[in-house]
């Protein structure tokens, strides 16, 4: 509940919540950082229905970056494969704590 | 948010990163708060927006990789749901700047957890070599 709480009051972050908890239920990094998407995906979905019934949102906004978003995902996707678990995690949590810093000193 | 080659790039790494559940829609939504003209609100939601075809398809790809686990996903998605709904009429009803302040720090404390853990692992990982 508090990854989907998450997510939806801040369009972000719950994933990331749910990698930490999955490793915790003992998943490899690898199967915790994929799991996450397979969790978040829906809950995503619901959130955004929410945000577009309070009018946030017009849905074709986002057809222009469809492409990219999908070259992207096949990208990442071959790359989970190839990294290593310690390195995962270091590129985790450095992407974070660069995104934390500059939104706190902005 | 205007198409334009860096929004296409922005949206690229940010779906790679996303794919690979590195917190891509951080990434997506530091570059909307940069360079976009959109309010919180609106960021939020475009975020969410560009997640979901990244998300459908990376899943194609992990599932045949037999990396995801099915077992903890009903549970998690079924209280997830509630949440989501609660989280997004909340975001919807407070002030933005407090949203993005408690998102910051929110991500500090996960960064620095992260990190705690990484060297852990890595320092592990030599002394096994070694």
């Amino acid at each position: 509940m508090i990854i989907g709480l998450l997510n939806g009051f801040f369009g972000s972050g719950g994933g990331i919540l749910a990698v930490a908890l999955l490793e915790r239920r003992g998943l490899s990094p690898r199967q915790a950082h994929a799991t996450s998407v397979a969790l978040i995906l829906p809950l995503s979905v619901i959130s955004l229905a929410v945000y577009w019934m309070h009018g946030s949102i017009r849905l074709g906004q986002g057809l222009p970056f469809l492409l990219p978003a999908l070259l992207g995902s096949a990208v990442g996707a071959w790359g989970l494969k190839k990294i290593s678990a310690p390195l995962l995690k270091l590129l985790f949590s450095l992407l974070i704590l660069y995104s934390a810093i500059r939104l706190l000193t902005r | 948010m205007h198409a334009s080659l860096f929004s296409f790039l922005a949206v690229f790494l940010a779906s790679a990163a996303a794919a690979m559940g590195l917190g891509g829609g951080t990434v997506l939504l530091l570059y909307l708060s940069f360079f976009s003209s959109l309010g919180q609100v609106q960021m939020q939601a475009m975020n969410l927006l560009l997640f979901l075809p990244a998300a459908a398809l990376s899943l194609y790809f992990h599932r045949k990789n037999g990396l995801i686990c099915t077992s903890v996903l009903l549970p998690c998605i079924l209280g997830g749901v509630l949440g989501g709904v609660g989280g997004s009429v909340l975001s919807n009803r407070l002030d933005p700047g407090f949203t993005k302040r408690a998102f910051a720090v929110f991500l500090l404390a996960i960064g620095l957890r992260e990190l705690w853990l990484s060297g852990g692992m890595i320092v592990k990982k030599f002394r096994h070599r070694a």
